[in-house]
């Protein structure tokens, strides 16, 4: 815990520096309210860093779902970790499969893999749930939600349906 | 007054106070939804509203989601939000003693007599701050701003230096864009995307809705601890006539404490019950067994976290400053609807405000009658997996980020936000300074830049009472909890509702 902090506030304070280096190439008093900030975040960051060397052998004050996460088994935050990963690469799969495959894959397997036994069940209701805010986004709230093949057909589908 | 009544019962705005509250208190009975996370994830869908229709859902969910967290707590003793602690203590000490029916339906009746006391006193007392605050100028405003930051960071359990931190890491967070005084790309690294700066609902839900689905995840991955459901009893309508009748004062009471904390930033509906059980418990000269079932601990709680909820919206609407996280996302949705909240609204768009708060008046008691007659048809969200639930807050996360503005970019902010909300959670930095100052911080600047213009010197600022009593209060608070230390019991570490 003690690496995690020192490791933070360092992050911190190397992002306040960058954004202090910037600012000293703006003009006039426009750069007065920016590189005000980065110096109090510098010294904040410098005080945290002290506190947190300071208190480095007294146990970790860990809350809620922090100790949640500390107590997690080696598989449990595999799972998490993979659940993650799946949500962020979500929106670029998007721009590649479309929202029908993309969110109807996304779900599925985040289901199944925070708990889900029953594959197809799961399948089935991902399914619905896309097609459901495909048609939804398409003719009530009009949000161009990227499309693949199967949205393109649907699309097309519903402008027949409608003409 | 008169045409914003009229506008609160029109089909289209019965129809939003209706799906508001219903919405509201399914999100606010499932453990692991809050308040905030319902707001968050509906703000996309206002956009297909008239801008009082959205604000009067909103309302509808924050009011319904702060009530929907005692159903949880009453049958199964787990809140629903952290708003419902006290609630559990008292709601499921009835449940127990088989009185479910009788305890659920006290505590719609109370949380539903709070928001409605509660929405007379919003449309009295915000219209009387709000022509105050027209009088004010930048040093006010900055005052007033500086005063607001100092009571959050003051009023956090979590220790002052990182509350400080936290402010100011938002404040520098959002001068990313485009400069106010000159209007040049600030901080942008040529990312065209961020000229005007972070997108704020977009980082409100990364914040609030999906952080929250990966916390779901990881708690979906531990043995469920769910209580058994309490539902026994007989029908609780004869009771609950002979009961409220009898409490007037303790309704009173409770009413008036969370009006008056509701104001005050950063004592939002967490805090509220627990200052006004205890108050209740010192001034109750009915000999009742709090913790053990009681009646007015059920109603203290109850009533003063729904009139806390109406109270944070007086300064919400005539000084644009925010009390809670909700109230945060309730300035994130007015922004996007092209409203900026402050004085300057009030006397912009009177029609509007005032059907929003008739809207809330009618809100609360359409939550009434559906939460005492209806409320325990909704105890099956009890037993949604929470598999379930962190899959679909994370689907709807992105997909509303994107739906704001049809754009990827606002997605992978809404992502960066969630990284950044659980790093300053393992931190054990609170958000609601960040939050604070993200939503401030350009209003700050702004007023910054103009007070450095208009006024040579401190001696002229001083001259502004308004401004020295804002300063003056904030010097004290700080030193007060400088002198006094982080030593506070009997109140929870500030999570969000």
């Amino acid at each position: 815990m003690f690496v995690f902090r020192l490791f933070s506030f360092a992050l911190i304070a190397a992002f306040a520096l960058v954004l202090g280096k910037q600012a000293m190439g703006i003009s006039g008093m426009a750069s007065t309210y920016p590189l005000t900030l980065v110096t109090v975040v510098l010294a904040g960051t410098l005080y945290m860093i002290a506190t947190a060397v300071a208190q480095r052998r007294e146990p970790p004050v860990l809350t809620g779902d922090v100790s949640h996460l500390v107590a997690a088994t080696g598989p449990e935050r595999l799972r998490l970790f993979a659940f993650v990963i799946l949500w962020v690469a979500y929106p670029w799969l998007l721009g590649m499969l479309g929202f029908i495959v993309t969110t109807t894959l996304a779900i599925t397997v985040s289901l199944c893999m925070l708990g889900q036994k029953r594959i197809l069940l799961a399948f089935a209701c991902a399914a619905v749930f896309s097609v459901v805010f495909a048609v939804l986004f398409t003719t009530v709230f009009y949000v161009p939600v990227p499309a693949g093949i199967l949205d393109d057909w649907l699309t097309t589908f519903i402008f027949r349906l409608q003409s | 007054m008169l045409e914003g009544f009229l506008n609160a019962i029109t089909y289209q705005s019965v129809a939003a106070e209706i799906g508001g509250v219903i919405i509201g208190i399914i999100f606010g009975a499932i453990p692991g939804l809050t308040a905030t996370l319902g707001i968050a994830l509906f703000v996309p869908v206002t956009f297909l509203m008239s801008p009082e229709h959205g604000m009067i859902m909103l309302g509808g969910i924050y009011s319904g989601g702060i009530f929907g967290g005692s159903i949880s707590a009453i049958l199964i003793n787990i809140p629903g939000t952290p708003a419902s602690i006290v609630t559990s203590w008292e709601g499921h000490a009835m449940a127990r003693a088989g009185k479910a029916p009788f305890a659920l339906a006290l505590a719609a009746m109370s949380s539903g007599i709070g928001g409605i006391l509660a929405a007379i006193a919003v449309l009295f007392l915000t219209p009387i701050l709000s022509s105050f605050a027209l009088s004010f100028g930048s040093p006010e405003y900055c005052a007033l701003l500086i005063f607001s930051f100092t009571i959050v960071i003051v009023m956090l359990e979590t220790p002052l230096a990182s509350n400080l931190f936290g402010c100011f890491v938002g404040l520098l967070i959002v001068t990313i864009g485009l400069d106010p005084v000159i209007g040049t790309p600030r901080f942008t690294f040529g990312v065209v995307e961020l000229y005007s700066g972070f997108n704020l609902v977009a980082v409100l839900i990364g914040f609030f809705c999906m952080s929250q689905a990966v916390v779901l995840a990881l708690n979906s991955l531990r043995p469920d601890k769910g209580g058994e459901i309490i539902f026994d009893g007989k029908s609780p309508y004869a009771e609950l006539l002979r009961v409220v009748p009898t409490r007037i004062v303790t309704y009173l009471r409770s009413a008036v404490t969370g009006v008056f904390l509701g104001i005050l930033p950063a004592l939002g509906p967490v805090e509220t019950p627990f200052i006004s059980y205890a108050l209740e418990k010192r001034f109750n000269k009915r000999n009742e067994k709090f913790g053990k079932g009681s009646v007015s601990g059920l109603i203290a709680s109850e009533t003063s976290i729904s009139a806390n909820v109406g109270g944070s919206l007086i300064p919400l609407i005539s000084l644009g400053i925010p009390g809670s996280g909700a109230a945060a996302v309730f300035i994130g949705a007015l922004t996007l609807h092209g409203l900026q909240p402050g004085p300057m609204l009030f006397a912009n768009q009177p029609t509007l405000i005032y059907s929003f708060f008739w809207g809330f008046l009618i809100l609360n008691i359409f939550m009434l009658f559906f939460g005492v007659f209806a409320a325990r048809y909704c105890a099956f969200v009890l037993k949604i997996p929470k598999f379930v639930l962190a899959t679909f807050v994370a689907a709807f996360s992105i997909l509303g980020t994107f739906a704001i503005q049809n754009n990827m970019f606002d997605v992978f902010v809404m992502l960066g936000a969630t990284a950044f909300a659980l790093w300053f959670q393992a931190l054990r930095i609170s958000l609601l300074p960040v939050v604070m100052a993200v939503i401030l911080g350009p209003l700050f600047e702004q007023q910054i830049a103009v007070l450095n213009t208009s006024y040579s010197s401190v001696g002229e600022v001083l001259q502004r009472p308004a401004a020295v009593v804002f300063l003056a209060v904030s010097v004290l608070m700080l030193g007060f909890r400088l002198v006094r230390g982080t030593s506070r019991s009997g109140m929870p570490e500030q999570t969000e509702v």
